[in-house]
Parts: C-alpha cells; structure tokens; sequence
C-alpha cells in the first residue's frame, strides 16, 4: 500500500497561497496607499511653501514700503534746516498714510535734545501753536531725551503721545540708537504704542529714520551721533498692520506666528493669523517652518503653520479609501483563492479517491480474474492473497475450512518466515477479536479498532511472539468472514502496518466484496470440481465401455469373416449373404462405439489432429469404394479434380465424407444415386455430397450440426435411426481444419453438404 | 517353402482362438498365449517370424513388451503387430517400435493382409 489516506496529507505548500496572494495584495495596497500619501504630502508642502511665501512676500513688501516712506520723511528734513509743523503735517497729509498705507498709525518725528534744551523745546512748540505742548514728567538724570514732537495725523490718540520721551523706554531707545549709529532704519522690539496705554494691550512696533545735521548720514558711528538731531518713525499696531495688508479674509493656505528677534519664544510673539482672522488655532498643523527675515535690519521670525484647507481635496483622501479598497480586495481575494484552493483540494481529493476507488475496482476485477481462472483452491487463495498485498493490506493471514493450510503473505517477503512462524497464533487470536467462528454464521466483517488492537499486542504473554508481531507492523486489523450458504467457512484478516493509512469504512466494503468473490470462487471450484470428476467418470467410463464393447465385436467379426470364408468355399451362398448382414450390423455396432468416443473426447478437446499430406480425391475414393460395398442400392458419382496434395488427418478427414455419404444414403431411400462434386481454388478445397433424398426443413438448417440434433417426431426424418452424433463430429473435424461445412436442402428436394478446407 | 511362424499374445480366448483360427486357415504355423509373461522363452521356443501383441493384456501392458523386445538385440528383427480397441493408440504403437498396428475390431481380409505383409 503507497497510497495513504488523501485528506490526512493536504500539500502544505498550498494551503498558504491564499494567505501569500492576499498578503501580496495587502503589501501592493500598502505600498501604493504610501506613494500616494507621499505625494500628496508632497504637494501639499508644496501648497504650503508658496502660501507661506505669499505671505512673506506680502509682509516684505509691505514693510519695504513703510521703511520707504520713512526716509521719505527723513529727507524731508534733510531737505530744510528746520521744519516746522505745518510743513510737516502737510507732507504726511498729501501721504494719505491711514488710506494708502494701512497699519501704521501715523508718521511722527521726535526730536533728540539734551536736559538743557527741553525748555527750549517746549518754547519752540509754542511759538509753532502748539500751545498745549507740553513735556511729561521727566526723570531729570538722563543727559539726553527724545521727544515726540509731531505725530500726523493728529488725531486723539496721536495726541497722547506728543511731548513723550522715548529714549526713557527701552526698546524704543535701543531701536533709536540702532538707526542713529547705522544711518538707516531700525526697527524696535514688541512695543505697546503708548497711543493704547488705556485701550487694549495690542502688541505695536516702531520704526525709526535718523535725522542727521545737514540731512546727511555722516560716515562714522561717532559723528553719527554727534549730529543726530532727530528721527522720523513710524508706530505700528500689529493687528492693523496685517489686517490692512491682508485685508479682512485671510486667503492664505498658511498661518503664521511672528516674533521679533530670532526667538520663537512666547513673550516675543507679536502676532498670530490664527487668533488674528479668528480661525481658531489649528493644534496640529502637518507642516510648519520658521524663517527669520530681516525688516529694516532687524530680524523678524516667522513660523508658518499649514491650514487645513490646503490639504482639503488633495490626493491625500484617497489614501484611506485606497487602504479601505485595497483591503477589501486582499480580503475578496483572500476568499476567492481560499475558496479556489479548497475546490482545487477538493477536486484533487475526489480525483484521488477516484483513483483510489479506481485502483480497488481494479483490484477487485484482478481478484475477478483470479477467482475465474478455474485452479485450485489453494492455487487461487494464495494468488488472491498476493494481490491483496500488493495493493489493498500490508499483510494479511486467510484460512480457509476446505483448504489444507492457511495462507499467510507478508509484502516484504524478507518478513514472510517470521509471518509464518507465528501465523496460526495470530490466526487464533484475530478470530478471537474478530468472534469468527466456523460453521454456521458465526462473524461479522468489522475493522478492530485501535484500542482493541493495542489492548491485544500488551496481553501477548508470549515476549518472542510479540517483538516479532511489533516486527511485522500492525496498525489496523479488519477481519472479514467468508461465508458461503449460511456457512463460514473462512476468515481473511487484513493487516496495515504504519506505513499505511488505517482501515476505513470503503476498505470494509471492498473486503467484503473480495470475500463475496471469494465465496463465488469456491463455489465455483466446488462446481468445477463436480462437473469435472463427472466428466471424467463419464469418460473413463466410456472408454471401459467402448473398450469391453469392441472386444466381443472383435471376436464376432473374426468369426464371421471365418464363416463367410467357410462359407464361401463351401459355395453356400444364402448363409454368405445372412454373414455379410450380420457382419454389417456389427459394423455399425463399431461405429457407434467410435462416434460416441469421439463425442467425449471432442467435448474436452482431447482428439489429436495429425497432419498428413495426403491425395484428397484417392481418399474420397477409397471411402465411396467401401460404401459402395456397404450400399449397393445407391451409385455414387464422383465430379470434378482436385490436383493439390492436402495437409490434414486423413483418417478425421475421410470420417467426415464417410458420415456425410452414410447421411446423404440414409435419408435418400427411395433415390438411387449420391453426387460428389469436387473443386479448388487457391485459397481452399470444396467437396459438395449431394443427395436426392427427403431434404431437411430450414428452421434445422442451424441445429443439425449440434450435438444429439434429432428431428422433431412428426417430421419424416424422426423415422430414421441414429444418435445425431455423426454431423457434429463432422462439423467439429471441419472446424478443426479451419474450415466450414454448410447445408443447403428443401424438404424433399434432397440435401447438400457443402464442406470447405482451406489449405495450410 | 516351410510355414511362417505367427505368435498370437491376447488376453481374451475367443479373439486369440479366432485369429488363431483364421491364420492357420490361411497357413500359418501359430502359437498363442493369454499371457505375456514367458514372451522369451515362446519365442525362443518357436521362433517366430512375425508377433501379434495386444496392448492391454491383463496385468501387462503390451506397449512395455513390445518396447522391451525391440530393446534387445536378439529381438529386434521379429516384426510385431500391435492390436487394441483403443483406436488413437496407432501413433503410440509407432512410438514403441511396433511394425503396425491394428484397431479392434477389424476384418480378418485387413488381418490377412498386413500379416502377410509384415511376414513376406
């Protein structure tokens, strides 16, 4: 047994494709999903980037023009010696600065003066209108101020502010003496414009323009500050300034926080889109940058945060669904290929027991074969016996009531002698487990099961007996009865040992079956057997017979020839012719005996054909010779030649014509001839014996030439004698030549028998 | 010319009187037995030119006979003539030695015949 049960040996490597296409598919959708994500994220940065450089370009430019118009304001002064505020409030009139540039709050100009000056300046002021100038509260211990002079337009909160000393303020000092000590303009740190010191504490800036003696930036920091004599600046509300460059709605696809300095710290922050436009803070920005720009040589920082927006409608929706489709097809695919290798398993397990059932039809038409091949019992037990071991059992033990022995096969033959010499223990014991008994319907077929089994090797008392049955193998035992007529009349005990699966249910019934053959066997062999032993009885009994017959034929016919002889010197010729009668009658005695001889050894196919090369037509003329004797009644003519030397018995070949002329006289009473037309052709000899006699009916045309054929009584020919022998021994004697013998007759027209002979 | 001499071996009386009868009607010196047992001593005895052996004689086998005398030297010369109601067993009697053979029951004109022939 190679083959083993199909479903308990799936092929491993194919139970994982389903699992290595989905997660092949999975791994695509993955892979795909990220280099979508990833572009989009891509493009969405990109997105980002431009909108955070809108931005910064709209600050810059804005800012650019601010610093401009400043040191518009500057030369103004460089321009005139002095000032004064009509001219200057007229300059920033024409500027329109609250319409054409929004955010800045005003240009003013703040004059530097030392302690002993500020009386002089308030003088000034007054002698300009500026009645109401007056000069705050001064801490006395500075050297020098920096008043506010002129902040246009002049409106309440610009007012405020004039007569206010800046240097007295940090930032603002610091961004003064920048601008002084560069020549160009500087921009202060986070400020609250002194015009919100009661309002809302909205973070401002200023920008400043030194003013120099002469309108001239003069070429050392220290004649710089020598000749300062003031700056224009410029304060700025942050929130206006932005909200005026960017209008109300903020279209940008990037926030940004801005810090002054280089340190995005929070005491720095001056401004936030966010908060600004009231868009809400967006927590988790994807992307962010911080960029430090310069403003009027001072460093701005700027942290761009993306908006959702610009990611909204990107590819990046598609990855989810991407994923979300992706799976979905792994899974479906996943199915599909589980569901393509269960069918494909499936099939491969069907196509397996097909074959399966395949090998044991053949097994059984084999066992078929064994059973019918008409040999001995024991013959046909041992050759079923190796067929079982060769495709259904490892090893197997069968006895048998009628057999003389059990048969014991092992497939490794090396194992057969250990088999042997346990087999009648094992035989017991199996018939045991089995409750199979012989005689009358004791045992049913059945499949011991596996504790049954181990239970029996442990209670083997014998350790020899047992080692040796642990040698042989022993994982299954199916026993089945072989039960003929009610009657057991054997066990076959089937054995796999662990090379092979363990019996199942379709084994049982292909036992079952064997045993049913088997059965059929026996019975068969038993019948065989009979029929056989009768017709050997029959033939010896025949042959005593044929043989005690002839003897006294023998002894009748010499002493007829010798009264005949007697006779016929005597000249009696009356006895002469009662002689030839009797002698006559005993002949047919002797071909009666013959004809029925011949039957049975016909029958068993035991009568030799000699091949001779004989004159076909000296012996057709020998045997018309001898009938002509025999039957002076009727003339036989003999027509046509043949020329060819003939390959046959002679002595089976003359019988036939001798039968045939004997038939065509018989049943031709009242004619007086019998024709023998004779022919060849290359291939083959013809020889028609025609009669003129009472014919033969054609529903007998097929059975005369069958064995004891008699016509019906009713029908003329029932009224002649004969045993219906000689037409088919005729008939077989033909067919032993290979040739044919044909009959073409109407009732009363006559008969021919047409009898063909090939040559060899 | 002196009578050929004919021994006639049958285990059956009347068959072997009968044939006995009808060659010494047609001149022949004949001896018979029922028995094949003294067959050398017979045909020392009478020294026969021609033997008539039936193949089943009671308790011997005319076949061994006939192949135990053409085995010896001093017989093998005597032609012999095999008779049996077995008719296939002519091809057997060849095989034995025998000169001819003659199926029971047969015509004393064919018995004549081959005797005269086998004699000649």
């Amino acid at each position: 047994m190679k083959s083993k049960n199909p479903v308990s040996t799936p092929n491993l490597p194919h139970r994982f494709i389903p699992f290595f296409h989905a997660s092949l598919s999975l791994l695509l959708t993955v892979v795909s999903a990220l280099y979508i994500h990833n572009r989009a994220v891509d493009r969405d940065y990109l997105r980002f980037q431009r909108s955070a450089l809108q931005v910064e370009n709209a600050v810059t430019t804005r800012m650019d023009t601010y610093i401009t118009l400043l040191r518009g304001g500057a030369g103004l002064f460089a321009a005139n010696d002095i000032v004064t505020y009509p001219q200057f409030a007229n300059y920033v009139s024409r500027l329109a600065v609250r319409q054409n540039y929004p955010g800045i709050q005003g240009i003013g100009y703040s004059q530097q003066v030392r302690k002993e000056e500020l009386g002089q300046l308030t003088a000034t002021m007054h002698q300009q209108g500026f009645s109401d100038f007056v000069i705050p509260p001064l801490d006395m211990t500075h050297d020098e101020y920096n008043i506010i002079m002129y902040l246009e337009p002049l409106d309440a909160d610009n007012r405020k502010v004039i007569g206010f000393d800046m240097y007295s303020e940090q930032a603002r000092r610091k961004a003064m003496d920048q601008a002084r000590d560069t020549g160009t303009v500087a921009l202060s740190d986070k400020v609250h414009l002194i015009q919100d010191r009661d309002k809302s504490m909205q973070p401002g800036f200023l920008i400043y323009s030194p003013v120099y003696i002469g309108g001239v930036v003069p070429a050392t920091v220290q004649e710089r500050r020598q000749r300062i004599i003031g700056y224009i600046y410029g304060p700025f509300r942050v929130n206006d300034l932005f909200s005026g460059i960017f209008g109300e709605d903020y279209g940008y696809g990037a926030d940004f926080q801005l810090y002054d300095g280089e340190s995005t710290n929070k005491e720095h922050l001056m401004y936030d889109s966010r908060v600004a436009y009231a868009k809400g803070p967006t927590d988790d920005p994807r992307f962010t940058y911080t960029k430090t720009i310069s403003i009027g040589n001072n460093p701005w920082t700027i942290t761009y945060l993306s908006r959702p927006e610009i990611l909204s409608g990107s590819e990046r929706n598609l990855v989810p669904l991407i994923l979300a489709a992706g799976s979905l097809i792994s899974l479906l695919f996943y199915v599909m290929t589980s569901r393509l290798y269960d069918s494909d398993r499936q099939t491969r397990d069907f196509a397996e027991r097909l074959m399966n059932s395949e090998k044991m039809n053949l097994f059984l038409a084999d066992a078929g074969k064994i059973v019918i091949s008409n040999r001995t019992e024991k013959d046909v037990l041992k050759d079923l016996a190796k067929l079982s071991v060769a495709s259904f059992c490892d090893w197997c033990i069968w006895d048998m009531k009628t057999a003389e022995n059990s048969v014991c096969i092992h497939k490794d033959r090396k194992k057969n002698r250990v088999l042997n010499k346990h087999c009648e223990i094992f035989l017991r014991d199996f018939k045991t487990l089995g409750k199979i008994k012989f005689g009358k319907e004791k045992g049913t077929d059945q499949i011991v099961d596996a504790k049954e089994l181990q239970a029996y090797v442990k209670s083997i008392p014998d350790a020899e007996t047992k080692a040796n049955l642990q040698k042989l193998g022993m994982r299954s035992l199916l026993i089945v009865p072989v039960i003929l007529q009610d009657e057991v009349l054997g066990t076959l005990c089937f054995v796999r040992t662990a090379d092979s699966a363990p019996f199942m249910k379709r084994d049982l019934d292909v036992a079952q079956e064997l045993a049913n053959r088997m059965t059929n066997a026996i019975e068969k062999i038993y019948n065989y057997r009979r029929v056989q032993e009768a017709l050997r009885i029959r033939d010896e009994f025949l042959s005593i017979a044929s043989h005690e017959l002839k003897t006294p034929i023998t002894s009748l016919n010499i002493y007829l020839d010798l009264l005949k002889k007697q006779f016929a010197k005597e000249l009696s010729k009356m006895q002469i012719t009662y002689i030839v009668k009797a002698r006559s009658q005993a002949d047919k005695l002797t071909n009666l005996i013959n004809d029925l001889l011949d039957i049975s050894k016909i029958e068993r196919g035991k009568i030799e054909y000699r091949d001779d090369e004989f004159d076909m037509v000296a012996v057709i003329q020998e045997v018309v010779d001898s009938i002509k004797k025999a039957h002076p009644t009727h003339a036989i003519i003999v027509n046509g030649r043949i020329t060819r030397q003939f390959v046959g018995d002679k002595d089976r070949i003359s019988q036939v014509i001798i039968n045939l002329l004997n038939n065509a006289i018989k049943y031709s009473p009242q004619a007086d001839r019998v024709v023998i037309s004779l022919s060849q052709t290359k291939e083959a000899i013809t020889i028609k014996i025609q009669d003129f006699g009472i014919g033969i009916d054609k529903r007998y045309h097929k059975k005369i030439f069958s064995r004891f054929f008699r016509a019906s009584s009713g029908d003329e020919a029932a009224n002649f004698p004969g045993l219906g022998i000689g037409l088919y021994v005729s008939y077989e004697i033909v067919r032993r030549h290979n040739g044919t013998i044909e009959v073409e007759s109407k009732v009363g027209e006559g008969s021919s028998f047409i009898v063909k002979l090939p040559f060899k | 010319m002196a009578k050929k001499r004919i021994l006639v071996i049958d285990d059956d009386e009347d068959i072997l009187m009968g044939i006995q009868f009808a060659l010494v009607d047609s001149d022949y010196d004949v001896t018979t037995s029922l028995k094949a047992k003294n067959v050398e001593q017979l045909i020392q005895r009478f020294q026969p030119n021609l033997i008539i052996l039936d193949v089943l004689l009671s308790g011997a086998d005319g076949r061994e006979v006939c192949r135990s005398l053409k085995a010896k030297h001093e017989y093998d010369n005597i032609p012999i003539m095999l008779i049996s109601a077995q008719s296939h067993m002519d091809i057997e009697a060849r095989k034995c030695g025998a000169n001819a053979f003659l199926a029971k029951p047969f015509d004393l004109e064919q018995l004549l015949n081959e005797v005269s022939h086998l004699t000649s």
